[in-house]
């Protein structure tokens, strides 16, 4: 048999091929894929073709002016500036699906955050309250829309994150707000209405959207017991954002360790990040097992927890650290201390009023901001609990079988109060793990040829 | 290749290479819906590469890099299948995939006679004879060097033909 009577005989297995309806849905999700990830350089040429977003850039790049205006609540003179030039900008930058989805998170985010400012300060108005709510509704959808191109797209795993870390979020959020709420007596059904109207947002049918999309990929999914579940690739995904997500949180804690001054806090997010690591170390188990349904499962609980825990972070380093926006955060602490007891009362209102005076008192400063706000942080201890505990739920709401699972170890986080010294290593090594999971795929998939090809 | 990355280019060459990738990933796990998930990432990411302004000379060889990666990766992660198991061929999975009498007939009579090689062998020559490449392709498509392949190639031709041989002088 010479070689061309081989190549025939090979030849033949050119009959196994793509069904027209495979081959279509790929086509249409690398089409859908191509538009939403144009060419970086072409893009940003295009962009700066406009001179009106020349202008822009430079008002953001020489003003200094936005920089500011970062720090504004709606009320404020440079409140426009934030929401109309800084957001507009941060748009531009995101030139696919993915990166839209994120931006419209962040912005989500942002006004959220605007809420809890004006909350804590005891000037939340019920018109500004409905205004804002207003703006993280139609962020919410928007975000929604682009997780959805980005599930059609068959980034399911990517979509999912999205989807996970946007709930997370409005979940959160609206405990703080409620907490913040019990803490001060101005405004406060203002504020639990907020924070009901964001609860409302997260249980909404975000779950049904990533679903319907999910189906409508159709063939790009594994079929484990009857149930569907996401892809090897797309569970890889969703297990590198979940890692880093717990990376990012777990470094924000032990960066700002020193800001929990009540012990409580800072164990209970401790052993939040624990719990989050157990999940993802769990999910790796799954995946080289094959289990991709369960693997997902515990991905969702593990990013939900960091994610949570990011957050409050966040939120400490707001109220703990900033200068004005402190005094203002933790006056309706102030006041609730002072009913019972006056003298602590008396002390922190002389001493802000020496800050604020006197350059030279910063000490004194610091050490009466800490004291002014720790009733905001004890009160926030149980609101991290709370929070913590309700996600679990909210997870298990939607998780099924699960369920138990999820509050199994919402039980566990409330019997294991204290504190592991183990907990760090235990943590690294759960990350280490991922990161060598993940390693040959995020650097060598293209890196390889690369190589081969500058031989050339 | 620089026109590769507009959209037209490029679906241009998933149509024309959309099914020889998918084949590939099919020969190395037999398993449908994974192979479709594999062949959607590899042109994905030779997209996203391409969209950074990189240059890919061969472009139907770099897909094949990379869904070769990424089955190596698929494999890796999976880590209660030994190394042996690498390159899973299920000749009855693989010849389910064809819908055509016919055509499955002769499938089935390739995969027999290739399920009696090493799986080197039976990589090195479908690469070859099926797709088209040459040994300093497969070599970078499957990490290895061109002399290596070239030897390797000759010796598993020989062995192919040994197989045939044998079978037609049982039949």
């Amino acid at each position: 048999m010479n070689h061309n009577q081989l190549q025939n005989f090979i030849g033949k297995l050119t009959h196994v091929q793509l069904s027209d309806t495979d081959r279509e849905a790929v086509r249409n999700r690398l089409e859908t894929h191509i538009m939403n990830n144009q060419p970086i350089v072409s893009t940003w040429i295009s962009l700066f073709k406009k001179p009106a977003m020349v202008l822009a850039a430079l008002v953001f790049i020489v003003g200094g002016v936005s920089a500011a205006a970062e720090q504004a609540v709606p009320g404020d003179p440079l409140y426009a500036v934030k929401v109309n030039v800084n957001e507009t900008l941060m748009g531009l930058a995101s030139l696919n699906s993915f990166s839209e989805a994120q931006n419209q998170s962040r912005i989500t985010a942002r006004r959220i955050a605007e809420l809890e400012s004006l909350a804590a300060r005891g000037t939340l108005d019920p018109q500004v309250s409905q205004r804002l709510t207003l703006a993280i509704s139609q962020h919410t959808q928007a975000a929604r829309a682009h997780i959805k191109e980005v599930s059609e797209q068959g980034e399911t795993g990517s979509a999912l994150s999205l989807e996970i870390e946007l709930i997370s979020t409005l979940n959160t959020h609206s405990d703080i707000l409620e907490k913040i709420a019990r803490l001060s007596d101005m405004q406060a059904s203002t504020t639990v209405t907020a924070a009901e109207e964001l609860r409302r947002m997260a249980q909404s049918k975000a779950e049904d959207d990533v679903s319907t999309a999910v189906e409508q990929s159709g063939t790009i999914l594994v079929r484990v017991n009857n149930e569907r579940t996401l892809s090897p690739v797309q569970a890889d995904k969703l297990l590198e954002r979940t890692a880093g997500r717990l990376k990012e949180a777990r470094t924000d804690f032990d960066n700002n360790y020193e800001i929990f001054s009540d012990t409580t806090v800072r164990d209970t997010l401790e052993e939040l990040l624990v719990t989050s690591a157990d999940d993802l170390d769990a999910a790796v188990d799954n995946i080289e097992s094959g289990d991709y349904q369960a693997a997902k499962e515990h991905l969702r609980k593990a990013l939900t927890l960091a994610h949570e825990v990011g957050i409050v972070v966040e939120v400490y380093k707001l109220y703990d650290l900033s200068s004005a926006d402190t005094k203002d955060s933790s006056a309706p602490a102030s006041t609730e201390t002072a009913t019972t007891t006056d003298e602590q009362s008396a002390t922190s209102t002389n001493t802000e009023t020496e800050a604020t005076t006197t350059a030279t008192s910063s000490d004194v400063s610091t050490n009466t901001e800490v004291s002014a706000s720790s009733s905001v942080e004890v009160d926030a201890t149980t609101s991290v609990a709370t929070t913590s505990l309700q996600g679990a739920s909210s997870v298990a709401s939607t998780s099924g079988s699960s369920s138990t699972a999820v509050e199994d170890s919402a039980q566990s986080i409330r019997k294991t109060w204290s504190p592991d010294s183990n907990n760090y290593q235990k943590i690294e090594r759960v990350l280490k793990r991922v990161d060598e999971n993940l390693s040959f795929s995020t650097d060598e998939s293209t890196g390889g040829y690369t190589s081969g090809e500058e031989e050339n | 290749m620089s026109d590769l990355n507009t959209k037209t280019e490029f679906l241009a060459v998933y149509d024309d290479h959309a099914d020889a990738v998918y084949r590939r990933c099919l020969f190395k796990t037999s398993d449908h819906e994974v192979a479709l998930d594999l062949m959607q990432e590899a042109f994905t990411r030779t997209w996203d590469y391409l969209a950074e302004g990189k240059e890919v000379r061969n472009v139907k060889a770099f897909v094949f890099t990379v869904a070769n990666n990424l089955i190596k990766d698929h494999y890796k992660k999976k880590k209660s299948i030994t190394m042996a198991d690498m390159g899973n061929f299920d000749p009855h999975r693989i010849a389910d995939e064809v819908e055509n009498i016919n055509d499955k007939v002769q499938v089935e009579e390739v995969i027999r006679a290739l399920e009696n090689l090493k799986e080197a062998d039976r990589d090195i020559l479908t690469l070859n004879l099926l797709d088209g490449f040459g040994p300093k392709e497969i070599g970078k498509i499957m990490d290895e060097r061109e002399n290596t392949v070239s030897v390797r190639l000759h010796r598993a031709r020989a062995r192919l033909r040994s197989v045939l041989k044998l079978e037609d002088n049982e039949s």
